[in-house]
C-alpha cells in the first residue's frame, strides 16, 4: 500500500546543513504524503539522523526550508515550534527516556503538560499506550532496568501519547535480535494501519525496510542519491544504490597500487 | 632457528661477508650507543618513544630466546618466536633477509636494526627486506615497516618488500585496504603564541555569546512568558527548593557553628589585648552578616547543588533526554533550567539567614563561656553593632550568588561534551567557575558599598 495523497506533511527543500566547517547535508530535498511510512536510508555518517534532528528543529539549518504540515519551522519562534511539535512524536535511537521518572511517568509526561484532562484519564491513555507497545506489565520500571528493546518500545509509547499526526523513528531497530526487531516493525505498521499516522524512518536495515517503506529516500554523503519504491531501488543499476541493496563492499582501487609500491613481486 | 640467529648488521659498516654476532650478544649490543636510534625510533609504537626505550633498555625480557614470555603479556602461540635479520649487500643495495615472526614482541628489534642502517648512511641505496623466511607477521611489524619506509624515502632511501609468503602478504593487503580514505598525519605541533590567543579570545566570544543567549532565554521564561501564557513552573521550583535548600540546612548549620567559633576564638585574642572583649559581639556581628555568612552558604550550595544541577543537565545531554524534551514541545528553558536557577536564588539567601544566626550563636558560644560576657549582654550588643543595612546587604548578595550558581550549573550542563567524562569535567568546572564568580561579585559589592 502505498501513502495517501494530498499536500504533503512534510516538506523539505534544499536543505544544507552542517557542525562547524563540516558540511553534512548538501541541498536535501524530500516530500513526505499523508499516512505513508518514509524511510530515510543510507550508510552510516551519510547525514540521515542530522536530517531527521532537523524536522523536528532541534538544528538549524544553514540554508533550506522545511515545512511541517504547510507551516515553514525554519526561522519559527521557539513557543509556535513547540506548539507545532505537539502534532508530532519522536523516537530517538537510546529512547531518550527521562531516566528519573518510570516508564508510566514518561508516557504521561507529554499529557500532564499539553491536556486538561483529569491524572485518571491520563493515567489510563498512558496505561493503554504502554498495552499497544506489549509493556502494560512494566509500568513502574525505570528506564534503567529495561532492555534496549522494551526502552525503544517505551519510547514509542511515549511518542504515541499525544496521537500525533507524524511519528519519526532514529533507526527503530539499530542494535535489536531480529525477532524483536520485527515485532518493532509489526508495531509500526500496526500503528500507521489503525491511526493513519505520517511516519518518517531512518534505518539502514534491508530487512526491516522491505518490510515497512512505502517510499525511499537513500542518502548518501550528505544528498540524495536515490527516491523510489523499495522494488524500485532493488532493481536500480546505480553502483551505489546496487552495493547498498546487495551488501557489496565498495571498490578499493588504490589498494593493489599501494601492494605494488611496497612488494617488488 | 632460534638458536641459529644472527646478527650480521653493524653500526658504522656493513658486513657482508658476515662474521656474525649471536642476537642478542648480552647487553652490549654492537655500536647501538653510536648509532641514532631516534632517527626512525619513534616506529614502535608509533608516537610513543617513552615505551620503546623500555623495551630497548630491557632486551632480556622483550627479546626472550624461547619459552613463555615471563608476564605473558605478549604470549601468543604464533609468535612465540624469535625474529632473525640476516643483512648483506646485492647490487647496489642492501638486502635484509627476515625470519621468524615479525610482533609486537620483536618488531623493535627490526626498527632499531632500520635506524642503524639509516644512520651508517644507507642514502641513495635501495633497501629490500626479504621476507622469504617470515612466518607471522602482524600489525606492529606492519607499522614498522610502513613507517620505515615513510621515513626513509624522505631521505632518498627507497625500502622494497619481495617473497613474501601468501599469508604475510594478507596481513599487508589487510593493512593497506583503504588506506586513501586515512586523515593525513597532522603536521607538528610548534608552540604559536598568536594562533593559540586568537583560538583562546574565539572560545571566549563562543562562551560571552552563548552566555548572553542563556541569560536572555531565562530572563524570558521569569520575566515576559508568565504573562503570555506560560506560567513559570513553581510546583518544580519548590521541589528543588526542598532538594538545594532544605536538605542543605544541616550541612550549613554546621559550618556556620563552626565558623561563629572560630571567628569568636580568633577575635577574643585580639580583642582581650585592649581590653576590649566586649566587641567580639559588634566583630563577629558585623563580619557574619555582611561577608562570611552569605558567603561559606554560597560556597556550600555550589559544591553541593551547583554541581549536582550542572551533572544532572549534563547527563539529560548526553542522553538526548534535553532533545526528547524539545520534540515533545516541552522548552527545557521553562521546564528545567528557570525552576532551578529560582531555587538557587531563593535558597542562599533563607541559607544565608540560618547560617547568620547560627554563627552569632557561636560567637556567643566563645563570649560567654570563654570571655564571661553574660549571654543576654552579648545579645544586647549584637542587635545594637547591626544595622538594618548589614543584614540585607549580606541578603542582597546571598541572592546575586544564588543566581550566579544555578546559571552557572546550567550553563556547564548544557554544554557537556564527550559523553560520561564530558560530564564530570562538566560538573568540576561548575563549581570552580561558581566560586570564582561569587568571590568577584563579592568584590564589586563590596567596593560599591565601600564607596558609594
Amino acid at each position: 500500500m502505498s501513502g495517501g495523497n494530498g499536500a504533503p506533511v512534510i516538506e523539505v527543500k534544499d536543505l544544507v546543513s552542517g557542525y562547524g566547517d563540516r558540511l553534512v547535508l548538501h541541498g536535501v530535498s524530500l516530500a513526505v504524503a499523508p499516512a505513508e511510512i518514509h524511510v530515510v536510508l543510507g550508510p552510516s555518517g551519510c547525514g540521515k539522523s542530522t536530517l531527521l534532528k532537523h524536522l523536528v528543529g532541534l538544528l538549524e539549518p544553514t540554508s533550506g526550508s522545511i515545512r511541517l504540515f504547510g507551516d515553514e519551522i525554519v526561522g519559527l519562534d521557539e513557543d509556535a515550534l513547540a506548539h507545532l511539535l505537539t502534532r508530532i512524536g519522536m523516537l530517538f535511537q537510546g529512547g531518550a527516556l527521562i531516566q528519573s521518572m518510570t516508564v508510566l511517568e514518561n508516557v504521561t509526561l507529554p499529557l500532564r503538560e499539553h491536556t486538561s484532562l483529569t491524572p485518571a484519564e491520563i493515567e489510563r491513555v498512558a496505561r493503554m499506550k504502554l498495552a499497544t507497545v506489549g509493556l502494560g506489565a512494566y509500568q513502574s520500571l525505570f528506564p534503567a532496568e529495561l532492555s534496549g528493546g522494551m526502552r525503544k518500545r517505551a519510547a514509542l509509547a511515549r511518542a504515541l501519547a499525544l496521537d500525533p499526526e507524524v511519528v519519526l523513528y532514529d533507526e527503530p531497530n539499530a542494535g535489536l535480535d531480529p525477532v524483536t526487531a520485527a515485532g518493532i516493525d509489526q508495531l509500526i505498521l500496526d500503528v500507521r494501519d489503525a491511526l493513519g499516522i505520517t511516519m518518517v524512518v531512518v534505518s539502514h536495515e534491508l530487512i526491516s525496510i522491505r518490510r515497512i517503506a512505502d517510499r525511499i529516500t537513500m542518502l548518501q554523503d550528505g544528498a540524495v542519491v536515490a527516491a523510489g519504491t523499495a522494488a524500485e531501488l532493488e532493481r536500480s543499476q546505480d553502483p551505489r544504490i546496487a552495493s547498498f541493496f546487495r551488501g557489496t563492499l565498495p571498490q578499493d582501487p588504490g589498494r593493489e597500487r599501494r601492494l605494488g609500491e611496497l612488494f617488488l613481486d | 632457528m632460534s638458536s641459529g640467529s644472527t646478527w650480521r648488521a653493524r653500526s658504522g659498516r656493513v658486513d657482508p661477508g658476515g662474521t656474525g654476532v649471536a642476537w642478542p650478544p648480552g647487553s652490549g649490543l654492537p655500536g647501538r650507543a653510536s648509532g641514532v636510534p631516534w632517527l626512525l625510533g619513534g616506529a614502535w609504537p608509533p608516537g610513543s618513544r617513552g615505551l620503546r626505550k623500555w623495551v630497548s633498555l630491557c632486551p632480556g625480557i622483550a627479546f626472550r630466546r624461547s619459552g613463555q614470555h615471563p608476564t605473558g603479556l605478549f604470549s601468543h602461540p604464533m609468535t612465540d618466536q624469535e625474529l632473525t635479520l640476516e643483512t648483506h649487500a646485492e647490487g647496489d643495495g642492501l638486502v635484509i633477509e627476515l625470519g621468524g615472526s615479525l610482533d609486537t614482541r620483536t618488531s623493535p628489534l627490526l626498527s632499531r636494526e632500520l635506524s642503524t642502517l639509516a644512520a651508517d648512511g644507507a642514502r641513495g641505496h635501495r633497501l629490500i627486506l626479504d621476507l622469504a623466511g617470515l612466518s607471522y607477521v602482524d600489525s606492529a611489524g606492519v607499522a614498522v615497516i610502513l613507517d620505515a619506509r615513510d621515513r626513509l624515502a624522505r631521505e632518498g632511501t627507497e625500502l622494497h618488500l619481495r617473497r613474501a609468503s601468501e599469508r604475510v602478504r594478507k596481513v599487508f593487503t589487510l593493512a593497506l585496504a583503504r588506506a586513501d580514505e586515512l586523515q593525513p598525519e597532522a603536521p607538528a605541533q610548534f608552540w604559536d603564541p598568536v594562533g593559540a590567543a586568537g583560538e583562546a579570545a574565539l572560545r571566549l566570544q563562543g562562551q560571552a555569546r552563548d552566555t548572553a543567549v542563556q541569560i536572555g532565554e531565562v530572563a524570558h521564561a521569569l520575566l515576559v512568558a508568565p504573562f503570555r501564557g506560560y506560567p513559570i513552573r513553581f510546583a518544580d521550583t519548590v521541589q528543588q527548593l526542598a532538594l538545594i535548600g532544605v536538605n542543605a540546612t544541616p550541612i550549613v548549620s554546621l559550618i556556620a557553628l563552626l565558623m561563629g567559633l572560630i571567628l569568636g576564638m580568633q577575635s577574643a585574642h585580639q580583642l582581650r589585648q585592649f581590653g576590649a572583649t566586649l566587641f567580639i559581639a559588634d566583630l563577629v556581628g558585623v563580619a557574619t552578616t555582611r561577608e562570611l555568612g552569605p558567603l561559606i552558604t554560597a560556597i556550600v550550595v555550589a559544591g553541593r547543588s551547583g554541581s549536582a544541577i550542572a551533572a544532572e543537565i549534563g547527563t539529560m545531554v548526553v542522553t538526548e533526554e534535553i532533545d526528547a524534551l524539545r520534540t515533545m514541545g516541552l522548552q527545557p528553558t521553562r521546564y528545567l533550567f528557570v525552576p532551578r536557577i529560582l531555587a538557587t536564588t531563593l535558597a542562599v539567601p533563607l541559607l544565608a539567614v540560618i547560617a547568620n544566626t547560627i554563627a552569632i550563636l557561636g560567637g556567643m558560644m566563645i563570649g560567654v563561656v570563654h570571655l564571661g560576657i553574660g549571654a543576654q549582654t552579648y545579645f544586647d550588643r549584637s542587635v545594637q553593632a547591626l544595622v538594618m543595612d548589614d543584614v540585607v546587604t549580606g541578603l542582597v548578595k546571598a541572592a546575586v550568588f544564588g543566581l550566579i550558581i544555578g546559571n552557572v550549573g546550567v550553563f556547564e550542563g548544557c554544554h557537556v561534551r564527550g559523553g560520561a567524562e564530558g560530564v564530570g569535567r562538566a560538573t568540576t568546572q561548575s563549581v570552580v567557575s561558581s566560586i570564582f564568580l561569587i568571590i568577584v561579585a563579592d568584590a564589586v559589592f563590596t567596593a560599591i558599598f565601600y564607596f558609594v
